[in-house]
C-alpha cells in the first residue's frame, strides 16, 4: 500500500501544481481549477489543501520576489516535489490497471 | 528576517491605503487574519487573498467586495492556518541565550569602570531601600502577633476640667469589671497598672525595677504572651503572686527552680510568690513588661473611685460587636451612671452642670492595633511611634530608589548606543526585535541581580550599625518572608527592566542599513531623557539637602535654647527616702563639700511636672489649673532659675511656710500688674489655703520644646522624694563617685539611683535626634549616588568628544574653555533642578515644623546653601573629567585614526 493516500480534490491541486510549474501559487492555482474542471474552490480550501500536500511532501514551497500588486507581499510558490510525481504517476498507473479491468461489455453499455 | 521585512512592507502598504481607501480591503479584517494566521504562512495568504480582492472589486463592485473578503477571510479559521505556539523551524534557543549571557558579561567586563559605578550606585540604592523596609516592617509589626489583636481597644480619658484639656491613657479601677458587666459585646476586659522603681529583694540580691505591671489574671488569655512556667490560667489570681519575665528570672534565680521563690517588694513589705515564668515580650510590643503583679495583690483594684483615673483598661469584644456602638454606651451610660454621682460629691455640681460649664468628660478609644502608630496620649504605656516618620521613610526610600535606578538607566543607555552595531549585525543574521529587547532586558537585569545580591550582604553586614543608628533591635530574618522576597524580586526585575527598557526599545528600532552605514553610532541617543533624569535625581538631592540642614538647625535650636534653667551638671538621684532619718545629715554633708554648688529635696523633678492642681484668685469663682511642686530653699540655686521679681525663699522669713513662687505663665494668666503680695487659694486640702507669692521666675521650659509653658508653682518644703545636685567638676564620673560615697556612708545597702538633669532633656529629642541622623545618612547615600552617576556620565561625554576636544585645543582654546564647555550642561540641570525643590522642601519642612511649640524661621540661606552645595559637589564631580580633558595633549587625541 501506499503510505499516502491521496484524495480527490488534492489529486487535482496537485495536477495543476505540475501543471503550473513556477506559476504556481494561490490565486494561480484557484484560476487554473476554476478555468480547467468549472470547479468554483475558496482560496482557504486551496491554502488547506496546499499546506496538507506540503505536509505530506509531495510540494515545496518558497517565497517569491516582492510584488506590486498584492501591496508588496511575496506569493508563496508550490512546485511538485519528485515524490509527488511518483506519486501521481502511481496514482495514474492504478487507475489505469483498474480500468483496463473493466469487462468491455461494461463499457459500452454504460456509454450507450 | 522575515518579520522584518513585512514590518516594512507593512508600513508602504498603510501609506497607500490612505489615499484610495476602497481598493484596500477593509482593514480590521486584514487585522483579524494577522491576528490568528501562523506568521508563516500569513505573507502567502493575504497577499493570496489581496490580489483577488482587486478581481473581486471589478466583478462585484467594492462593497460586496469587501464583505466576500471577510467571508474568505473567516474560511481561513482552519486548523493549518492558525498560530502555533512554536515555530515550525527549530532555533538553538538555548545557545542564544548563552551568547546573551556572554556578551552581558563582556560588556560589563569590558567596561569596568562604568559597570563599577552602575553596581556600585544601584548596589549601595537597593541596600538603603532594604533598611528602610526592614524598619518600616518593624514599625508596622506592633502587637500584631496578639491572636485577638482586631479585636482588641484600649479605654483613655478625654476631659476638660477647669480649662485644662487632658487626654490620656488612664481610667478608674472599676471600669473594667462594670463593661464587662453591663456593655454588651465586651469579651473581657484588662488592667495593667505600671509601677516603676520598685526595689526588689531576694535573699541578699537588691534590684531596683521598671515595667512592673499590676495586672488581671486573664493576662495570658487576652494576650498571646507566652508563659513557659506556670499555669496562665492561675498564675496571677492569687493576692501576692507574680510572673517574671525569662530574663529577669534568670538575673535573680540563675538556673536555678524559679516556681515558689518569694520576692520582698520593699517600698510596701510585701512578699510575692513567683506563680510562672513568662517568655521575654517581644520588642515590637507597646506592653513590653518585666513583672507581672497579680491585681488582687493590691486593695487599689477593689476601689469604686471612678474619678481615680490610674492606669488604662483595655478589652476585647466579640466577633460582631459593633464597638461604636460599645463607645456610646460607655459614654451615655457608664459615665452617668457612675461617675455623674461621684462627681457631684467632689465638685458639688451635677455631670450635667459640669458638662453646661465648660467641662468634658468622655471615655475614648483606640484599636490595640493602632496604639504604637496612631495614639499620642499622655500618660502612655510604653514609646510609641509615629506614622508621619513611616511616611517620611517610605518617601526617602523611593527617592533613593528612584536616584538609583535613574542612574542604571542613564549611564546604560549612554553605553547602549555603543552597541548600535552589535544590534545591527544581529539583525543581519535575523534576530527578531523581540530576541534583541530581551537581550539588552537580560543584560540589566543581571545588572539588578547582582545588585540585590550584593545589597543584601551588605544589609546583613551592616544591620549592627543600623540598629544603632535607628536604636531598634532588627534582624535579617524579617525579610525572610515570602511577600517581601516576591517584592524584592519583582523590585529587582522592575528596576533591571526600566533601566533596560530604553536601550532595548530604541536601539533595537533602528533600520538596519542605517546602523550598518553609522549614521546612528555616533548620536548619543537619549540626551533629553538623561537631562530629565538628572535633573529629576538633583531635585530629591536638593531637596533632602535643605530638609536635613532645617532638620538640625530645629534640633540645634531645641537643644541650645535658654530653657530658663541650667541642665548641665546637675545630678538627679531619685527615691531619697530610702535614707530614712539621714535625710537632713545627707544634704548637709553634701552641702559641706567644696566641689558641690548645692543640695535640694523637692518631690518633682523638671520635665516631670504631673502633679497639676485648681487654684482661685481671693474672693472669685474662677478655676485656675497650674501645675505645682514642693521644693526647698535651695532648689532655685541648683537648677539656676532666674528670679524676674521678688525674692527666693529664705530662712529669714518663717511666713515662707505659705509662700510661692510662680512662672511667668501664672503672672500672665492671673493679669497681675505686681505680683509680688499677690495670693492665691489652694483647694487640694481639706481647707481652702491662702498662698503669697513672693518671687516670680522667669518661664522656663520645663516640659518638651513641643508644648508652650505651662503655669507652674513652686511651694516651701523639704519632704520631697527626689534631691538634685548641682556640681562643680568638669568630669561627671566624679562627681558620681563623691555623692555615691556619701550615699554610702548614710544607707550602705540600699541602692543609689541617679541620673542627669541634661541627659533626661536631650532623651526627650531622642526621636527627632534619630530622625536627624536616619536622615542625614540617607541624604549623603542619595547625594552620593546621585553623584556616582553624574561622575559616569561626565566620563562618557568626555570619551565621546575626545576628538571634538582635541581639535578644540589644536585651534587654540586654553584648559578652562574646555572645561567650561565640558561642564556647562550639568550646571543647568542641576539649576533647574534647584528652583524644582525648593518649593516641595518648603512645603514639608513646614508641616514638620508645626509639631514644635518653639521652632525655627525657615531662613532662605537654608535654600541657597543646599543649592550652592549640589552645585559645588557636581561642579567637583564632572569637573574631574572635564579637567582631564583639557589637560590631554591632543595630539594623542587626534591621532589615533
Amino acid at each position: 500500500m501506499r503510505r499516502n493516500y491521496l484524495g480527490e480534490f488534492e489529486e487535482i491541486v496537485l495536477l495543476i501544481c505540475a501543471q503550473l510549474g513556477n506559476e504556481a501559487y494561490g490565486v494561480s492555482i484557484t484560476e487554473a481549477i476554476h478555468g480547467q474542471t468549472g470547479r468554483n474552490v475558496t482560496i482557504s480550501a486551496i491554502h488547506a489543501t496546499l499546506s496538507r500536500l506540503e505536509k505530506k511532501g509531495l510540494l515545496n514551497s518558497h517565497m517569491g520576489g516582492v510584488t506590486k500588486e498584492r501591496g508588496g507581499r511575496r506569493k508563496r510558490f508550490f512546485t511538485i516535489t519528485l515524490y509527488g510525481i511518483q506519486i501521481l504517476n502511481e496514482v495514474l498507473e492504478l487507475r489505469q490497471q483498474l480500468w483496463q479491468r473493466i469487462p468491455s461489455v461494461v463499457l459500452k453499455w454504460k456509454t450507450i | 528576517m522575515a518579520a522584518y521585512s513585512f514590518c516594512c512592507i507593512k508600513m508602504e502598504d498603510n501609506l497607500n491605503h490612505k489615499k484610495e481607501d476602497y481598493n484596500r480591503p477593509p482593514r480590521w479584517a486584514d487585522h483579524f487574519l494577522e491576528w490568528f494566521c501562523s506568521s508563516e504562512l500569513l505573507e502567502g495568504i493575504q497577499g493570496d487573498l489581496h490580489e483577488l480582492y482587486g478581481k473581486w472589486i471589478k466583478r462585484m463592485g467594492p462593497v460586496k467586495a469587501r464583505w466576500y473578503y471577510l467571508f474568505n477571510v473567516i474560511l481561513f479559521l482552519r486548523p493549518f492556518a492558525f498560530r502555533r505556539k512554536k515555530p515550525h523551524y527549530h532555533v538553538n534557543y538555548i545557545a542564544m541565550y548563552k551568547n546573551f549571557f556572554i556578551v552581558a558579561l563582556r560588556n560589563m567586563v569590558r567596561q569596568k569602570f562604568y559597570s563599577f559605578i552602575t553596581l556600585l550606585g544601584l548596589t549601595i540604592g537597593v541596600a538603603a531601600t532594604l533598611f528602610i523596609l526592614l524598619y518600616i516592617i518593624d514599625e508596622l509589626s506592633y502587637d500584631k502577633f496578639h491572636t485577638n489583636i482586631d479585636r482588641m481597644y484600649r479605654v483613655g480619658l478625654n476631659g476638660k476640667l477647669a480649662g485644662q484639656e487632658i487626654h490620656v491613657a488612664l481610667t478608674p479601677p472599676p471600669l473594667a469589671q462594670a463593661m464587662v458587666r453591663e456593655v454588651p459585646g465586651v469579651e473581657s476586659a484588662l488592667r495593667m497598672w505600671q509601677w516603676n522603681d520598685v526595689v526588689i529583694r531576694y535573699e541578699d540580691q537588691v534590684y531596683t525595677e521598671d515595667l512592673i505591671f499590676h495586672t488581671d489574671s486573664n493576662f495570658f488569655d487576652f494576650f498571646s504572651f507566652k508563659l513557659i512556667e506556670g499555669d496562665p490560667q492561675t498564675a496571677l489570681k492569687e493576692p501576692n503572686s507574680m510572673v517574671l519575665k525569662e530574663s529577669m528570672a534568670k538575673k535573680i534565680f540563675g538556673d536555678g527552680e524559679k516556681l515558689g521563690k518569694i520576692l520582698i517588694f520593699s517600698n510596701e513589705n510585701k512578699a510575692m510568690k513567683v506563680t510562672g515564668v513568662a517568655e521575654d515580650p517581644t520588642h515590637n510590643t507597646h506592653f513590653d513588661f518585666n513583672y507581672l503583679v497579680s491585681f488582687s495583690s493590691n486593695d487599689f483594684g477593689e476601689s469604686d473611685q471612678w474619678l481615680s483615673n490610674t492606669f488604662p483598661t483595655l478589652f476585647l469584644i466579640n466577633e460582631n460587636a459593633d464597638i461604636n456602638e460599645i463607645v456610646s454606651k460607655l459614654n451615655n451610660e457608664l459615665i452617668p451612671k457612675y461617675v455623674g454621682p461621684q462627681l457631684q460629691q467632689l465638685l458639688g455640681i451635677s455631670l450635667d452642670q459640669f458638662l453646661e460649664q465648660d467641662g468634658a468628660y468622655g471615655y475614648f478609644i483606640d484599636a490595640v492595633k493602632d496604639l504604637h502608630l496612631y495614639s499620642h496620649v499622655d500618660f502612655d504605656l510604653g514609646t510609641s511611634g509615629d506614622i508621619d516618620y513611616i511616611y517620611i521613610f517610605a518617601a526617602i526610600g523611593l527617592f533613593i530608589l528612584i536616584i538609583a535606578s535613574t542612574n542604571f538607566m542613564n549611564l546604560s543607555t549612554a553605553k547602549s548606543s555603543g552597541r548600535a552595531r552589535e544590534v545591527g549585525m544581529r539583525k543581519t543574521f535575523g534576530s527578531s526585535k523581540k530576541q534583541l529587547i530581551g537581550q539588552f532586558l537580560i543584560e540589566s537585569i543581571n545588572y539588578s541581580l547582582i545588585a540585590v545580591l550584593i545589597a543584601i550582604l551588605l544589609v546583613i553586614i551592616l544591620l549592627p550599625n543600623f540598629n544603632l543608628l535607628s536604636g531598634k533591635d532588627l534582624e535579617f530574618s524579617y525579610l525572610l518572608k515570602p511577600g517581601l522576597i516576591a517584592a524584592v524580586i519583582s523590585l529587582m526585575l522592575f528596576v533591571g527592566f526600566l533601566a533596560g527598557s530604553y536601550p532595548a526599545f530604541y536601539l533595537t528600532s533602528y533600520r538596519i542599513t542605517e546602523v550598518l552605514k553609522g549614521k546612528v553610532t555616533k548620536g548619543m541617543g537619549g540626551g533629553r531623557i538623561r537631562g530629565v533624569l538628572i535633573v529629576l535625581q538633583f531635585a530629591i538631592s536638593i531637596l533632602l539637602i535643605i530638609c536635613t540642614i532645617l532638620v538640625y538647625n530645629q534640633l540645634q535650636y531645641t537643644q541650645n535654647k535658654n530653657l530658663g534653667f541650667i541642665k548641665e551638671k546637675v545630678i538627679v538621684i531619685s527615691n531619697v527616702d530610702r535614707l530614712n532619718s539621714n535625710r537632713k545629715a545627707f544634704k548637709d554633708a553634701l552641702m559641706g563639700e567644696s566641689n558641690i554648688v548645692a543640695a535640694s529635696y523637692s518631690n518633682s523633678m523638671i520635665p516631670e511636672v504631673y502633679n497639676t492642681t485648681v487654684f482661685r484668685k481671693p474672693g472669685l469663682e474662677e478655676d485656675h489649673i497650674v501645675g505645682v511642686y514642693f521644693a526647698d530653699h535651695e532648689h532655685v540655686e541648683v537648677l539656676g532659675y532666674e528670679l524676674v521679681k521678688g525674692r527666693n525663699f529664705s530662712r529669714d522669713f518663717p511666713s515662707d511656710s505659705t509662700a510661692m513662687l510662680v512662672n511667668q505663665v501664672v503672672v500672665d494668666e492671673m493679669g497681675w500688674e505686681e505680683p509680688i503680695g499677690e495670693k492665691l487659694i489652694s483647694y487640694d486640702g481639706p481647707q481652702p489655703l491662702e498662698l503669697e507669692v513672693v518671687g516670680v521666675l522667669k518661664d522656663f521650659n520645663f516640659e518638651s520644646l513641643h508644648a508652650n509653658v505651662r503655669p507652674i508653682l513652686i511651694l516651701l518644703g523639704n519632704f520631697g522624694n527626689v534631691m538634685s545636685v548641682r556640681f562643680k567638676m568638669d568630669d561627671p564620673k566624679e562627681a558620681i563617685s563623691l555623692i555615691e560615697g556619701k550615699w554610702k556612708d548614710f544607707v550602705p545597702e540600699e541602692p543609689f539611683e541617679f541620673s542627669f538633669l541634661d541627659e533626661t532633656f536631650d532623651e526627650m529629642y531622642r526621636s527627632e535626634q534619630r530622625l536627624g541622623t536616619l536622615f542625614s545618612t540617607f541624604t549623603i547615600l542619595a547625594i552620593l549616588i546621585a553623584c556616582l552617576g553624574l561622575f559616569g556620565l561626565a566620563a562618557f561625554t568626555t570619551d565621546q568628544r575626545t576628538k571634538e576636544i582635541g581639535i578644540r585645543k589644536a585651534m587654540g582654546a586654553s584648559g578652562f574653555i574646555i572645561a567650561r564647555l565640558m561642564s556647562t550642561e550639568f550646571m543647568k540641570y542641576i539649576l533647574i533642578a534647584f528652583i524644582l525643590s525648593i518649593y516641595p522642601a518648603y512645603y514639608f519642612i513646614n508641616n514638620w515644623l508645626e509639631n514644635f511649640a518653639y521652632r525655627i524661621d525657615i531662613s532662605i540661606w537654608v535654600f541657597l546653601i543646599s543649592g550652592v552645595t549640589a552645585l559645588v559637589i557636581a561642579l567637583l564631580t564632572v569637573s574631574y573629567h572635564a579637567l582631564k580633558s583639557a589637560r590631554i595633549n591632543p595630539a594623542t587625541t587626534l591621532r589615533y585614526e
